[in-house]
């Protein structure tokens, strides 16, 4: 009953949920709501799978029991099972979807993850040396290059970078808008935040869900950071800083390399749709929440329910007082048990 | 290990600022102009330097004899480069406040570059 169900689940938001979040437009009205839905997609659907995995090896109801005991901090007893041939195949098929899973998470942090974060704390290491600072901001390092080029590090002693081809061209409000979205940025963690979309891809390739997000994401923290800035400085500060960053720009087709969805950050603050209404926002937070919780639910709630019917209040009681043997907890179960 | 991070950064302000090699004993003398500072300290910081690749050296004597391996320019370029072509996944994924951008994307800008410029030719 509950495998079908996962199963349908699972399909609907590996295909199904990237669709209609990339169609939504409500996100780009409400950028951190949509970094939080779609994270919560990723990992509801990440959840979801090893759900699957772990049913083919344990009943539905040990499962839900066995995060109960998890949840109350009490000792995790399996339920034994006979064993017969089936229930061994899908033990082993149980096992593989999360050996799977973990092999494929582990092997793309290891070749994303760990490699990026390598690069950028040696990088950081030689900017400690090349860089100066700038005469009259102390939050910035200045990088003596012609490029017009602004980024933030998130090492330990966390930096915004700001090379002179960028300096020339940004005067003293632009210079702090740009700023502002650096900082929000490392406030944001929004390195976190793409780092994991990006390991999930690589982990992952292929599935629209985890590519959908890894890019959706990359422009929600950018227009997120956009927002931050504008809210210190004015919106229109903002647009003026990125138009003149990109007229600056050396045309580089050669590499490739677009910017994130430039056009539609500047279209974005300089006709600001209307702010996402307070409803629509708690709905958004809801459906973020009911995303994580849904795998968790799934075998939970049927273990409640069955805790219920087939335990009394009083062996329920019996139970957590031999797990805790608190004075008044112990008092409550003889009361209890007297009527 | 921080420690010597400030001091790594002004050694080799000192040995970019002049033109011939330089001994630890060069340098010492140089920084010491502004603050008392020990001569293993700066000897420390020199080998450290050497071991990254910063500094080359030459055994003089009993001691050695610094140089550097590059300009600051010519570093500060292989470091921006490196910034500037990685893509948004690979390499660093470092985010930046906006990418230069293929032509959709100018072209896509282009009434917006036009407003700009001539908001500021009324600036």
């Amino acid at each position: 009953m509950a495998a079908p169900l996962l199963t349908g689940y699972i399909l609907i938001m590996l295909f199904l949920a990237p669709r209609l979040l990339r169609a939504a437009g409500w996100t780009r009205r409400a950028p951190r709501l949509g970094i939080g839905v779609w994270i919560a997609a990723c990992l509801s659907a990440v959840a979801a799978v090893c759900l699957v995995g772990a049913l083919l090896v344990v009943p539905l109801l040990t499962v839900g029991h066995a995060i109960i005991s998890l949840a109350m901090a009490c000792g995790i007893s399996l339920h034994h099972v006979s064993r017969t041939a089936l229930s061994l195949a899908m033990d082993a098929a149980g096992v593989g979807v999360l050996a799977v899973i973990a092999v494929r998470i582990l092997y793309a942090t290891a070749t994303v993850a760990w490699p990026q974060r390598r690069l950028r704390r040696r990088h950081a290491a030689a900017l400690r040396i090349l860089g100066r600072r700038h005469p009259t901001r102390d939050d910035i390092l200045v990088v003596e290059h012609p490029v017009p080029a602004v980024y933030c590090l998130p090492t330990r002693r966390r930096m915004v970078v700001v090379s002179e081809g960028a300096l020339a061209l940004l005067d003293p409000p632009m210079l702090d808008a740009v700023i502002a979205h650096e900082h929000a940025h490392l406030r944001g963690h929004h390195y976190l935040i793409t780092t994991i979309t990006a390991v999930l891809a690589r982990a992952f390739p292929r599935l629209p869900l985890f590519t959908a997000a890894d890019d959706e994401v990359r422009r929600l923290v950018e227009m997120a950071a956009d927002d931050s800035a504008a809210r210190r400085t004015t919106p229109r500060t903002v647009a003026r800083a990125l138009l003149d960053l990109v007229a600056g720009q050396v045309p580089a087709p050669a590499l490739g390399m677009a910017g994130v969805g430039a056009a539609e950050r500047v279209r974005r603050l300089l006709a600001p749709s209307r702010p996402l209404s307070l409803a629509a926002r708690y709905l958004a937070a809801a459906g973020a929440a009911a995303l994580l919780l849904l795998p968790v639910a799934v075998p939970t709630v049927p273990a409640l329910v069955d805790d219920a019917t087939h335990c009394p209040p009083a062996a329920i009681a019996a139970d957590v007082a031999a797990h805790a043997p608190r004075a008044d907890l112990a008092a409550w179960h003889e009361h209890a048990t007297e009527h | 290990m921080e420690l010597f991070g400030d001091l790594e950064a002004e050694v080799m302000d000192r040995m970019w600022a002049r033109v011939e090699p330089a001994t630890v004993r060069d340098i010492l003398e140089e920084l010491q102009q502004a603050r008392p500072i020990a001569y293993t300290t700066v000897m420390t910081v020199m080998d450290r330097l050497f071991q990254k690749g910063w500094l080359t050296r030459e055994r003089v004597g009993r001691g050695y004899v610094y140089a550097t391996t590059l300009t600051r320019s010519e570093y500060t370029a292989r470091q921006l480069n490196e910034v500037l072509s990685g893509t948004d996944n690979r390499g660093m994924a470092l985010l930046h406040f906006v990418r230069s951008m293929d032509a959709a994307e100018a072209e896509a800008l282009g009434d917006a570059l036009r407003w700009r410029a001539q908001e500021k030719g009324t600036d």
